[in-house]
């Protein structure tokens, strides 16, 4: 496994470094610059500024200084919080996010796994139905809607929750919900849907034929199977939420990377987009490694020796 | 023909009809994916022929009358405009389907294709498209979607692309994790043993014994497309103003939800409605299409 | 590895779980907002505090507790009122001003205020390498401009000079009225040389003095915390000269940008002033709660671009046409719902003294004329017209508005395009446009701001229409000596705008904002300019009323 580890990270770097250039790219390529705005008359001062930046050497240049920097993991200063740099407004919003974003999954698993799970094994009853209905609805209800909705009864009218920030526990209760739901909804679904193939599969009819009790069953042989879609969709889905937590975190005004991956884009803040994209894609790569691992320890079909056929 | 031929085609032959015949009849006794169905072709005709029974145009305004709820005159009340909310409502159906059906659609069309053929061939191509998939992945989507808008000019079209270019990497993903663990199951070792071409084990064996999670995807798919439409024309790519979609209607009957909560509730239930019928049906359609599914 | 998670145990464990939430709930309404602690909603995270490098209304909110310049505005008046500066003298020419810095003016450690930072500190808002971006501001210096374009290296010549420790004589171009008034700008406030050079260079805009435990400042209030996305506090400063005026404990700035947030945390008692009102909570605050909704004059405008380079915006019948067939009233009353005034001209109304020049008034008549006079006869013809504008909810029913009048008053089609903030701006500058809106809030006091703007080599134009003789107007206004009949030439000026019209004005803008009646002494002006002495909290619960208040 600690090879299929390596050669895994070997592999990521090609990836690391093609995303940085692809948004570096695309960021040169988009129209306005950081310092467009209203009041700023002279082009002189713009002049200036862009010298300051060296945003005017030719574009190869920029990237490989820019490159340089970032393999000594300095990311430069923020464009648009002009004292500060990149590596402190990361380092003051990812834990936030990394917090936020641990109790919406937990919120999500909680909920989602084990309503898919019931819904499969009480297929076709109401225990199925209602719970799906539900997951139905939390995929139509989107976070921008959801979050002022809780906020409007749970803040305002009931007065238990704080309307927002991010303080004491009683901040973390209605954020992690909001960002959770939509999470819950799909695990919910992707977990009855892969519980029941596995359900139906022989070797569950076998043992079931055999006398295996029924929660043995599920317990044993069903869940490892069926939650396979599952994990090679969490992967994915958690380093999203970092971005995804964007509108959670507008709404709850909390201070996490992800209001700054966004705003970085709006003010075209280079440092910012560059620092956080790489962010995002380690994390995606590291979190796409974790569930690989976890789908081929869990079947027993595949092995880290590599799949050919 | 060779003996050998001759077996693997009547082989396939009955591997082939029985698989989609049965499914339909399946389908047919599903009360609820049924009651889906049927929703959703209302839906989609009302979409349709939403010019010809609006009542009112979208887009007259009337200022000095302002939001007022529900009436005779205007069954789902008006917007802050004056305009007559089911005019906009019927209207919005017409954008939010769209998008919803076409963008899935090619972000199906791709995911599938690309994740059948990674997973099948595995190896070396699968490594390099996954790592393909993972890069696009990490791309800051607002960034792309300004790019978009300004190479190209604003463009309702535009839209599917953009849309489409992000759903069909987890599409991708699902579908080749689906295929990595069939293709190690017996049945399709049976393929092998019997002879069949590769592509005919793809399209025949594989594939529909894929569509079981991809179906289900599918329906989680069109929802979020929606949504991500909405999100979309906020920032400028896609519908301008006048003109309204579902997801725009319920993002600003979200500001006004306290003061006017009909703007909100109708466009949404209209949602609602829509992906409730998407999401029976798909079900119904998963259940009819896995061959070992026990009868209730 | 056994994923299997105890269902029934985790709900059993939430619904304990909820069970004691509701029970401790009520915690948070405990007066721990009553802590003498003025808490506003500031909109948007400070991109700097640093006065030299700051733009923004946020920044200014923030920098007018920290520091002080040589004047303070009065709240009530806006009249220049001693701040660093204990008195000053004007030449007869009006161009010569010496101030005198008091003697009690100190640096949050100590240090005594003198002339020489006021020197130190223009010479380094001017300093072309420090590219901040307010140093127009200072151009009304003798060669000031010139030193910041790099024509002249020496700051020997620019007319800011400290005789001594005490006394800063600042020499003029010309006669300029409103002088004084600009001084309220925190572009010409003073930092700190030693703690700047301490951390970096004088000249570097990424200088990080300014953190909490390194500013030194000369406000009524020091730097406690600043966690971004968060919070900002302030906390009173014992070396500030004029510390008895300061009533609060502290002042906490939230950067809230969604203004539906904002207004929940106002309702819920967290916040005493906000920095908006959505639109559509107006009404509903003006019917129930009229005590707690402010609207006050402020001083901008409204307008749309028009791209005179661009047909048939370069026929100014075609421009008269648009601009006259809008009802400004109707947008205004039942779409922003603020009090706004219609802007029937350019510049804003509430400034004492001038008077604007005769205005156009709207005549949907007179515009159907004139656009058929212009080859469009009942808007045959026209080609279809884009309105640009960024990515704001206002901007967009404003516009939805407007297409819809000229669609039935000219029938002409109009589509919308709107740009985030960044993009529009490059597009708006590069003049990718046919119309495009646009908005000024006043930088001082005085029509100037409103006017110079539309010079033909003003970078803020963006229209591409140029008059020589405005031009010349502008020019001999800033040089003219005698201040009524400066104020007549600007109006001569303000007269071509409106017969040309390269811009459409819409309205005029009111300061819209919930503020809580614990707040005593925060006043209204036409800038929304409050400094922090005199303002005070007061404890009272009213009674019989929803609103308990900390």
């Amino acid at each position: 496994m600690l090879l299929y580890i390596l050669k895994r990270i070997f592999e990521s770097i090609p990836v690391l470094f093609a995303v940085l250039i692809f948004t570096f790219v695309f960021m040169k390529a988009a129209p306005g610059g950081p310092f467009s705005s209203e009041k700023t008359a002279s082009p002189e001062v713009i002049k200036k500024l862009n010298e300051r930046y060296n945003l005017d050497a030719p574009i190869v240049e920029q990237f490989f200084d820019y490159l340089k920097k970032v393999l000594q993991f300095d990311f430069g200063p923020s464009f648009k919080y002009v004292d500060r740099s990149v590596n402190e407004i990361i380092g003051a919003g990812l834990p936030v996010s990394l917090e936020l974003g641990l109790y919406a999954i937990i919120f999500a698993m909680l909920l989602g796994i084990s309503s898919g799970v019931f819904a499969a094994i009480r297929k076709n009853t109401w225990l199925d139905y209602l719970p799906m209905s539900f997951s139905m609805l939390g995929i139509c209800v989107p976070s921008f809607l959801l979050g002022p909705a809780l906020v409007l009864v749970f803040a305002i009218y009931f007065e238990i929750f704080p309307v927002s920030g991010w303080d004491d526990w009683t901040h973390k209760i209605l954020p992690a919900i909001t960002l959770g739901a939509g999470y819950a909804a799909y695990l919910a679904r992707l977990s009855r849907a892969g519980m029941l193939d596995i359900l139906n599969q022989d070797y569950i009819r076998t043992a079931k034929a055999k006398g295996v009790s029924n929660s043995k069953v599920i317990l044993k042989h069903a869940l490892k199977g069926g939650l396979l879609p599952v994990i090679s969709f969490l992967g994915p889905a958690m380093a999203g939420l970092l971005a995804g937590s964007f509108v959670t975190e507008t709404i709850f005004q909390i201070p996490g990377i992800g209001r700054f991956y966004v705003q970085g884009a709006f003010n075209r803040d280079y440092t910012l987009i560059m620092g956080t994209t790489i962010l995002f894609s380690a994390l995606l790569i590291f979190f796409n490694l974790l569930s690989d691992i976890l789908l081929i320890s869990l079947n027993p079909r595949l092995s880290f020796k590599g799949d050919k056929q | 023909m060779s003996l050998q031929e001759n077996i693997s085609e009547i082989a396939e032959e009955e591997i082939g009809t029985s698989l989609w015949k049965d499914a339909w009849i399946r389908l047919q006794n599903n009360k609820m994916a049924l009651i889906g169905f049927f929703v959703l072709i209302v839906m989609i005709v009302l979409a349709i022929i939403a010019p010809l029974i609006a009542p009112y145009s979208y887009e007259a305004q009337n200022l000095p009358l302002g939001p007022t709820p529900p009436s005779w005159k205007n069954w789902m009340g008006t917007d802050t405009f004056g305009r007559d909310l089911f005019t906009r409502v019927l209207y919005g159906g017409r954008i939010s389907l769209a998008v919803g059906f076409v963008a899935t659609a090619v972000s199906l069309g791709i995911g599938i294709a690309y994740g059948t053929i990674s997973g099948f061939i595995g190896g070396k191509l699968d490594s390099v498209m996954m790592r393909i998939v993972d890069i696009l992945y990490s791309l800051p989507f607002i960034l792309f979607v300004i790019m978009l808008m300004v190479l190209f000019g604003r463009n309702f079209y535009l839209m599917f692309l953009a849309i489409g270019a992000v759903e069909w990497l987890t599409m991708a993903r699902i579908v080749r994790g689906q295929v990595l663990t069939l293709r190690k199951q017996e049945f399709i070792e049976a393929c092998y043993s019997l002879g069949l071409s590769n592509k005919r084990i793809i399209t025949k064996h594989l594939v529909p014994n894929i569509l079981g999670p991809v179906i289900v995807y599918t329906t989680l798919t069109i929802p979020s497309v929606m949504l991500l439409e909405a999100f979309l024309s906020f920032l400028g790519l896609g519908i301008q103003p006048p003109m309204s979609s579902w997801g725009l209607l319920i993002s600003s009957g979200v500001d006004t939800m306290e003061e006017f909560p009909w703007l909100l509730i109708f466009p949404g239930l209209a949602l609602a409605i829509t992906l409730f019928s998407l999401n029976f049906l798909g079900d119904g359609l998963r259940d009819a299409l896995d061959p070992k599914a026990a009868k209730d | 590895m056994n994923l299997y998670k105890p269902s029934k145990l985790s709900t059993i464990i939430l619904f304990v779980f909820a069970l004691s939430i509701v029970s401790c709930s009520k915690k948070n309404n405990s007066s721990k907002t009553n802590d003498g602690i003025l808490k506003i909603g500031n909109g948007s995270e400070p991109s700097s505090l640093d006065p030299h490098v700051a733009t923004g209304v946020p920044e200014h909110n923030i920098l007018l507790a920290l520091f002080e310049g040589l004047i303070t505005p009065d709240p009530k008046t806006l009249k220049p009122t001693p701040g660093m500066a204990q008195s000053w003298t004007v030449s007869k020419n009006l161009s010569v001003y010496t101030f005198k810095i008091r003697d009690d003016a100190k640096w949050s450690n100590e240090d005594p205020v003198t002339a020489f930072d006021f020197e130190y500190s223009w010479k380094r808002i001017l300093t072309p390498a420090l590219a901040s971006e307010y140093s127009y501001m200072l151009y009304p210096i003798k060669n000031a401009e010139a030193y910041h374009k790099g024509k002249i290296t020496s700051f020997d010549m620019v007319g800011a000079k400290a005789l001594d420790a005490k006394t800063f004589k600042v020499i003029l171009k010309g006669p300029t009225p409103y002088f004084l008034k600009m001084l309220a700008h925190y572009s010409t406030w003073p930092v700190h040389k030693p703690t700047i050079e301490k951390y970096g260079q004088f000249d570097d805009r990424a200088n990080p003095w300014t953190r909490v435990g390194r500013m030194v400042n000369n406000g009524p209030f020091v730097l406690k915390e600043w966690s971004i996305n968060k919070v900002l506090s302030v906390i009173p400063n014992p070396k500030y000269w004029n510390k008895n005026s300061v009533k609060l404990l502290g002042i906490n700035f939230y950067p809230i940008d969604q203004g539906q947030t904002e207004e929940r945390l106002f309702r819920s008692g967290k916040l005493h002033i906000t920095s908006t009102v959505p639109n559509h909570k107006i009404k509903t605050y003006q019917d129930k709660k009229p005590d707690l909704i402010k609207i006050d004059p402020y001083l901008g405008n409204y307008f749309y671009r028009f791209n005179v380079n661009k047909k048939p915006f370069n026929d100014v019948r075609v421009r008269r046409a648009l601009t006259l067939s809008i009802d400004r009233k109707s947008i205004i009353d039942n779409i922003l719902k603020g009090g706004q005034l219609p802007a029937l001209s350019i510049v804003p109304p509430n400034l004492s003294g001038y008077q604007s020049p005769k205005s156009f008034t709207e005549n949907v008549m007179e515009a159907k004329k004139l656009l058929s006079e212009a080859g469009y006869p009942d808007g045959k013809n026209f080609p279809v017209t884009e309105i640009l504008y960024n990515t704001n909810d206002s901007h967009k029913a404003v516009a939805v508005a407007i297409q819809q009048m000229w669609k039935k008053n000219l029938g002409i089609n109009i589509t919308l395009n709107n740009q985030e903030w960044k993009v529009y701006l490059d597009t708006t500058s590069r003049l990718d446009y046919q119309l495009s809106r646009g908005g000024w809030i006043g930088d001082y006091p005085d029509p100037n701001t409103f006017l110079d703007m539309w010079t033909s080599n003003s970078g803020i134009n963006n229209t591409g229409w140029g008059n020589k003789k405005y031009d010349s107007l502008i020019a001999k206004a800033a040089v003219s000596s005698s201040a009524s009949s400066r104020l007549k030439i600007l109006q001569q000026a303000e007269a071509i705008l409106i017969e040309e019209l390269p811009i459409l004005p819409i309205y005029f803008y009111t300061r819209i904002y919930l503020k809580a009646p614990t707040l005593k002494g925060w006043e209204p002006n036409i800038l929304d300019n409050h400094p922090y002495q005199n303002v005070s909290l007061r404890n009272i619960k009213v009674k019989g009323s929803e609103t308990t208040t900390n």
